[in-house]
Formats: structure tokens, sequence, C-alpha cells
């Protein structure tokens, strides 16, 4: 009976089947036409569990090729990473040095935040150069987001104008993100090819014992899986560290400007009573609308030329905005500040009810200017300010009336309730009424405004 | 005429790679590895490139982000604007320096993907929820203030956001990565960069933790659909879901 190999020896040409990728090759021929192994070579290895490759012949020809060259580019990044942990060092004894030599607090937030940055950079770079070459793709992602992030602070402590050095340090960030693309070629050839190594490790004591195969590959896994478990704790541990002092740092440059700054000075220019400097504070400015109203509510108090002294304040913060309370005898003054571009500004401040007394005396001399002949007297009972616009126009309306040279007579009274230093006054004319506003403006009362009868 | 071996003058068989003789490669097969090393070396640097890129424009706009928008009310079409801006021309810069823009943005999966992805709104919702929930013991942030959803707030979070952060994190940053390394550090890779992402509109550090689960969950979703549009989905739903009910 023939069995298959009879018939294949006595049918054809006889054929020699290769054992790395089974391609039949003709008897005579001593490489696989299709990978390039060495045929009888690989036959004394067929069966001993061998490792992947990459490709044929000529593919692993080019990647020991390419690797022999840009193996360079994962140890240029270690000595990078070497030379920047020696300028961190520099860094930071330079800091030490000064901090002892001007007294600086090293446990106050200021100085703790610098020492731990100082201190975290320092030892992320150094285990940047210690495991880059085991681990390159991670660690010299590690370092190039380390520098990106390096570059974007440089820049915007710089004032987000970047000079020659920041253009320096964004062309390294970009050198870096490039030998990221180097890194993960050498490591993705290291995969391939078990023999391509940047690092040749000593050989283990056990595995220098004769042990059997079996002993020595099971080790040899074990320690793998290990070795394995440690890099990875390791890379954990380590971004874990670089998004702690990233984060910290981000944290830190970006955080809101606190307002009690702005109160400070407030409350400063407030005691010096220094008028202008409190209405520049405004975002308007010391000339918007808001501070013309201030300064009209001062003038109003009487307090123009000196404000009187004010309590601790106690601030509530809102994200952008913050209410202050500053005590002032029984009452209060309440300041809003807001903050536009980081900087807080003075929105609105309300003042304490003016402190009016009754208005009778004005009323009385309103009365009597009334009664009396002419027009001088009742115009000059306006308000210095308003004395020419509104007692022009009242005198212009008795004229139209022929009231200029006697009104007819007052009859009954009715004060209204003071409010916010305002009083209305009605008085009875002519089975008509006459309304007067009476505006108390320190330190007496004056009219603001004359509502005349319809007919 | 057959082709023989440059090397050794054998002749070659029709569909050879290598000379049997002396082992050889042919020309044509040189030629051939040689463009593909080629090939892989540009890709890689490419995709170096636009990584880079993508984590540069993140830290910057994550240190500039604040300070940008600042003056803006939140929810403006001014700051939708610079936010959408921002993204969309950090996706396109970064696309496009890792070669076609078309592969960076794949759309199509099976159908199945995006019912999944309602569900997997649900999980992302309910830990965003549970974390501010622990994050603020229930009391109110004196810090932030209701704000009534506007048509631009709608677009933006509705809209734009799922479409130019997925575009970012989940397509351009995730083909590069994927080229560079594998799935696995693609996914946590584009979640890191979802969650700093968030800190641009001031959110800080606190952003952070639940942006980032979110950022696994559409990670995973674009590994195992091989698509963009589940993450989309997820990230409308979420976002829709949040401003509608959670405020």
């Amino acid at each position: 009976m023939n069995g298959p190999e009879d018939e294949a020896s006595g049918a054809g040409p006889e054929v020699v089947a290769c054992a790395e990728c089974g391609t039949d090759n003709p008897a005579e021929t001593t490489f696989c036409t299709q990978c390039g192994v060495k045929l009888v070579a690989r036959r004394k290895n067929v069966g001993r569990g061998r490792r992947r490759k990459a490709g044929d012949a000529a593919q692993r020809s080019r990647t020991r090729q390419e690797f022999g060259r840009i193996k360079q580019t994962v140890l240029t990044v270690r000595s990078i990473f070497w030379a920047c942990a020696a300028l961190a060092a520099g860094w930071l004894g330079l800091w030490h040095f000064f901090a002892a030599a001007e007294g600086l607090e090293l446990t106050s937030t200021v100085g703790m935040v610098i020492t731990v940055l100082l201190w975290g950079q320092l030892v992320l770079l150094i285990a940047g150069a210690i495991y880059v070459l085991r681990a390159p793709l991670v660690w010299t992602t590690i370092g190039a987001c380390y520098w990106s992030l390096n570059t974007v602070v440089v820049v915007l402590a710089a004032g987000g104008m970047p000079g020659p050095m920041d253009v320096a340090q964004a062309f390294v960030a970009v050198a870096f993100w490039f030998g990221v693309a180097q890194a993960a070629r050498v490591q993705r050839f290291m995969a391939e090819d078990p023999s391509l190594q940047l690092v040749r490790k000593r050989l283990a004591p056990e595995q220098r014992v004769v042990g059997g195969v079996g002993d020595d590959v099971r080790a040899r896994r074990k320690r793998e899986r290990r070795s394995a478990w440690r890099g990875r704790l390791r890379v954990l541990g380590m971004a874990a560290v670089v998004l702690l002092v990233a984060g910290f740092a981000i944290y830190k440059v970006t955080r809101p400007t606190p307002v009690d700054a702005t109160v400070q000075t407030f409350g400063k220019r407030w005691s010096l009573h220094d008028v202008d400097g409190v209405c520049s504070l405004f975002d308007t400015g010391a000339t918007g609308s808001l501070a013309s109203s201030l300064r009209e509510e001062l003038e109003q108090r009487g307090w123009s030329a000196a404000l009187p002294p004010l309590g601790d304040a106690q601030v509530e913060t809102r994200g952008d905005r913050a209410v202050v309370r500053w005590p002032l005898g029984k009452s209060e003054v309440l300041t809003r500040f807001v903050r536009s571009r980081d900087v807080w500004q003075l929105d609105h401040i309300a003042l304490p009810p003016v402190d009016a007394p009754a208005p009778d005396d004005a009323v009385a001399a309103f009365v009597a200017a009334w009664e009396g002949a002419g027009t001088d007297a009742l115009v000059d009972s306006f308000r210095p300010a308003s004395r020419e616009r509104v007692g022009g126009s009242l005198r212009r309306m008795l004229e139209r009336r022929e009231w200029h040279e006697q009104r007819p007579a007052l009859g009954a009274r009715d004060v209204g309730p003071v409010r916010a230093g305002r009083c209305r006054v009605l008085f009875t004319i002519e089975h008509d009424e006459l309304r007067v506003n009476f505006e108390y403006w320190h330190p007496r009362w004056y009219v603001v405004g004359v509502a005349l009868p319809r007919s | 005429m057959s082709a023989t071996c440059h090397r050794c003058g054998e002749s070659l068989p029709p569909q050879g790679r290598f000379c049997g003789a002396c082992g050889a490669a042919t020309r044509g097969h040189a030629r051939e590895v040689a463009a593909k090393t080629h090939r892989e070396r540009e890709q890689v640097t490419r995709a170096a490139g636009a990584l880079g890129l993508v984590v540069l424009i993140t830290l910057a706009g994550l240190v500039l982000g604040p300070r940008l928008l600042g003056e803006r009310d939140e929810g403006s079409w001014s700051a939708m604007l610079i936010g959408a801006a921002a993204v969309f021309g950090a996706a396109l810069v970064a696309g496009l320096v890792d070669g076609p823009l078309r592969a960076s943005w794949p759309l199509a999966t099976r159908p199945i993907w995006v019912l999944v992805a309602l569900p997997a709104a649900l999980v992302t919702l309910g830990a965003a929820h549970v974390y501010l929930g622990l994050l603020t013991q229930g009391a109110t942030d004196p810090g932030r203030e209701h704000v009534e959803a506007t048509t631009a707030m709608w677009i933006a979070v509705v809209v734009l956001a799922p479409l130019g952060e997925e575009w970012l994190c989940r397509g351009v940053a995730w083909r590069s990565a994927v080229t560079l390394s594998s799935p696995r550090t693609a996914l946590l890779l584009t979640a890191i960069l979802f969650a700093f992402l968030h800190g641009l509109g001031g959110g800080y550090l606190l952003e952070l933790p639940h942006r980032f689960a979110m950022g696994l969950v559409a990670g995973w979703l674009r590994w195992q659909s091989g698509s963009l549009l589940p993450g989309i989905v997820v990230h409308a739903v979420h976002n829709f879901v949040a401003i509608t009910w959670l405020g």
C-alpha cells in the first residue's frame, strides 16, 4: 500500500517545506524563496517554540538596520533627561540656597508649592533617564508632555509674548514629540525581534544552572510576569506623580485672583478720604457715571470732605462676584466687586440711608417764599446745582400764569414721610393741589421740584 | 526569459522573493521592503507630530482658556465660538498633520453600537452625578450661579461639543496613539486628554475624574465599534440630559 510520501516522491519533483513560513521549495534550494531563511538550519529548530519574527529575512535585515539607526534617538532622549535632571538639581540647589539666604519660609504656601514642584521635576527627570531605555515610548511621551507643559507655562509667565528662549523651548518640545515617534518604532522593533535590546541584562544565577528547559522557561515566564507588573506599577506611579505635579502647577497658575487685595485697597482709600481713589476702582473709571453717582451720594450725606470710618470688611465671594459689607455705626456700607479679565473692579456701592431731620423749617421757608412778593426767594430755595435750570423753569411757568408777583395763598399742607432723604409735601391751593418735592443735602433741605395745579 | 539573482546569477522562480541558492532578496522585494519601512516611518512620525500638537494645544488652552473666556458670560455666543473654534481648529490642524482628514472621522458601524451608546450615556451620567454629589455633599456650590440655557448653549453643548471633542480625542488623537502604540494606550491617553480638555472653561482639576470616566467609556466604544458615532451619541445624550434635568 502506497502512503502519501510514496505518492509524492513518485508523482513529481521533491520539495522541501520551509519551517518558518511553510512554503514548498524545490529540493535543490538552500534558502526559502518566500522568506529567505536557510532551509536546513530551520529544520533543526522546528518545535522549539520560536518567537514571532518580523516578516521575512529582508524585512528583518531592514529592521535591524533601522533599529541601529534610530536607537540613537532614544539614547539621545536619555541624555536629554540626564541633562534636564542636572539643570533641575541646579535650580533646586539655588532655590534652597536663596531661601536660606533670604530667610524665606519654605512652609508658606508659595514656598511649599515651589519646593514640591522643583523636587517633583527632579524626581521625574531622573526616573525618565533611568527607565527610558526599558520603556522608551512611555517615558519619551512623558518627557514630551512635561516639556510641552513647561513651554506653555513659560510662555504664559512671559506675558503671552514669546521671546527667543521660548521659541527655542517650543522647538525642543516639538523635537521631543518626534522623539516619541522614534521611540514608538524602537519599542515595536524590540517587540518584534527579541534579539534587539537597548539594554542587555545579565543572566540571572538560576539561568546558569542546568535545570531542564521546562523549569527554565517557567522561571523565566514568572520573572517576566513580575517584571511586567513592576513596570506597570512604576508607570502608573510615575503617571500619577506627573498628573499630580502638572495638575497642581496648572491649578496654581490658573487660580483666579482673590478679591482680598482690591478690598484692602478700597478700605485704605476710604480711610484716607481719597474719594477719587475709591471712584477709580469702578470699572467705568473715576469719571464714569458710577463715579459721578457716588460723588453725588457722598455730597448728599456731607461726606465729600471726610468719609466716616468703616469697620472690618465681611467678604462673601461667589464666583466672579464678591459682596463686601463694611459696618458703619448701626448701618453698613455694601460694596459689590466683579472680576473682569482677572481684575477685580468695583461694580456697585450702597451707602446707608441719609440721616435727615424733619423738613419743617424748609417747608415753612417755602411757604414764606411762596406768599412773599417776586420769585427770587422761591428760586433761592432750590439746590444750587439745579437752581438755574429748575428755578428758571419755575419762574417761566409762574410768569405764564401771571403769578410772578403775587401767588394764591396756600391752604392746608400734607407732609409725606421722609424716605432716603426725600419728602413730598402737598398744599391745597384754589380747590387744587400744589406738589413740592424736598431733598436733604447736608446740612439742609432743598426744593428739588414744584408741580403747579393744572388750571 | 526568467530573472536571475543579482548576487550569484542563479535563475529565480517566477513568484520568488529570495534567491534559493544564496538567500539574497530580489531587487523588487528589497524595494518593496524599503518602501514599506519608509511608509511606516512617515506614518509614525506624522502620528507623533499630530499627538504632540493635540497635547500642546490642549495644555495651552487649559492655561489660557480661562483668561480668554473669563470676561464672557457662560453660554454666550462669543464664548461658544471661541471654544468651538479652538477644538475644531486643533482637530483640523492635527488631523491634517496625520494624513487624510477622512481617516480621523470614521463613522461607519453596526447599528447595535448606537443602541449600546444609550445605556453607556446613562453610565457616564450616573458616574458624574455620584461624583459631583460626593464633591458637594448635597450643598449648592456658592461660586456657581444657575445659568439659563440659551440657544447658544444648546448648540454648543449638545451639537458642537460632541462633534468637536470626539473628533479631537477619539478621532485625531486616537488614530495617532494607535499608530504609535496600542488601542489600550490610546484609550488611556485619549481619556486623559479628554479630561484635561474640560478644564478649558475654568473647571480646573475638579473636572478631571468624571470627564476621565466618560472618556474611558467613549474610548471603549470607539475601540470596539471602530467608529466615532457611538461616542458622539453618548456625548450628546449625556450633555442633553445633564443640561435638561441636572442643570
